[in-house]
């Protein structure tokens, strides 16, 4: 039978450890993930974030962040599985001169996003929280900071709808996203 | 596979009053900065503005709005040698009552230029929502706040820094 002296074998430096972690870096059980991203090469009207179900066991919650870089100053919106109705929202935005309150429902086919635009250089941007998205006893509720180069906004959205979501997408019906934008999804645990 | 989204850079915590504080050599491996502010001041009428890069160039531009349970309000400006942040009257001097959060996005990419969303409350005061701009491509590898009207930051008063993956 052959015998391999571990003496020899270079697996022993007779290291010792004041620590049980032995020289290794100590898990950090985090509480917040990055799930997925899209950053974009070319222009795109719209960026879906599908099969979102397959983090409904691991997470409560979920946080998208936009870095949006675009080719037009329009509106955005946020659709969930597709949906063109049951969309409510409030919101309020600073424009530098005033500051305006708006509420929309029930004829919109999506939750307008406003403060998302940018220009090709200038980015728009937004970090938006989706509560209990995976709940199938809630309608859907979310919350959204954004800013422009000449807009900040504070949005408060609900879509009454208790399905879980599915899929999140935002879209425009005038302009496109345009190569560098980033959108990434975060789940919180 | 799922990446942990937070880590935490640095905190400072003041040991004595200051005017400014700055994260310097800041990693470039992340996505976007959080800067979290507690802070008390020593005077009611304070503005706090940042910098980054150490540029005092007249490269920032902002607009934002605010409410003080009586009124709203919301301004706008460019040109500026600082962005700001946390408005004028930031809570009565010498209490903890200044709560910021600045989310620097995307501010190591050199494809665009750098864009910055705020909120600041004080309970004693307002709420505010701000979005800023720096007109730099450049990374960002250094963020000082500071108080614009000859203010300091009290001692206890912490900054901390957190990278978001």
């Amino acid at each position: 039978m052959a015998v391999k002296s571990l003496a020899r074998s270079g697996l022993i430096t007779f290291d010792k450890y004041s620590s049980m972690l032995a020289g290794n870096a100590a898990f950090d059980p985090s509480s917040d993930w990055l799930l997925e991203e899209q950053v974009l090469t070319s222009a795109a009207a719209s960026v879906t974030f599908s099969n979102l179900s397959q983090y409904a066991s691991e997470y409560q919650h979920l946080q998208l962040r936009m870095v949006t870089l675009s080719n037009g100053d329009s509106w955005f919106r946020l659709q969930i599985n597709g949906s063109t109705s049951g969309y409510y929202s409030h919101r309020l935005i600073g424009e530098g001169g005033s500051v305006t309150s708006a509420a929309y429902g029930s004829t919109v086919t999506g939750m307008q996003l406003f403060g998302l635009t940018g220009t090709s250089t200038i980015p728009g941007r937004a970090i938006m929280d989706f509560v209990d998205p995976f709940e199938s006893s809630k309608n859907k509720v979310v919350r959204c900071l954004s800013g422009g180069p000449n807009t900040v906004g504070l949005i408060s959205g609900l879509w009454a709808n208790t399905s879980a979501i599915g899929s999140i997408t935002i879209n425009s019906p005038d302009v496109s996203f345009i190569a560098g934008s980033r959108f990434s999804l975060y789940g919180v645990k | 596979m799922p990446t942990p989204k937070y880590t935490a850079l640095a905190t400072l915590t003041l040991t004595g009053s200051d005017g400014s504080i700055t994260f310097a050599n800041i990693p470039q491996g992340y996505r976007d900065l959080v800067i979290v502010c507690n802070f008390q001041n020593s005077g009611s009428s304070s503005a706090s503005r940042f910098q980054l890069n150490g540029d005092t160039g007249a490269r920032y531009s902002g607009v934002w709005m605010n409410g003080n349970g009586s009124v709203t309000g919301s301004g706008s400006e460019s040109g500026a040698t600082a962005a700001r942040i946390f408005g004028a009257s930031l809570g009565p001097a010498n209490t903890f009552s200044n709560l910021g959060i600045l989310q620097l996005m995307d501010y190591s990419a050199t494809d665009k230029q750098k864009a910055v969303l705020s909120r600041y409350g004080s309970a004693a005061t307002d709420v505010q929502a701000t979005s800023s701009r720096w007109e730099s491509t450049a990374a960002v590898t250094s963020v000082t706040i500071f108080d614009v009207l000859g203010q300091t930051y009290q001692v206890g008063s912490t900054f901390s820094l957190y990278g978001v993956k």
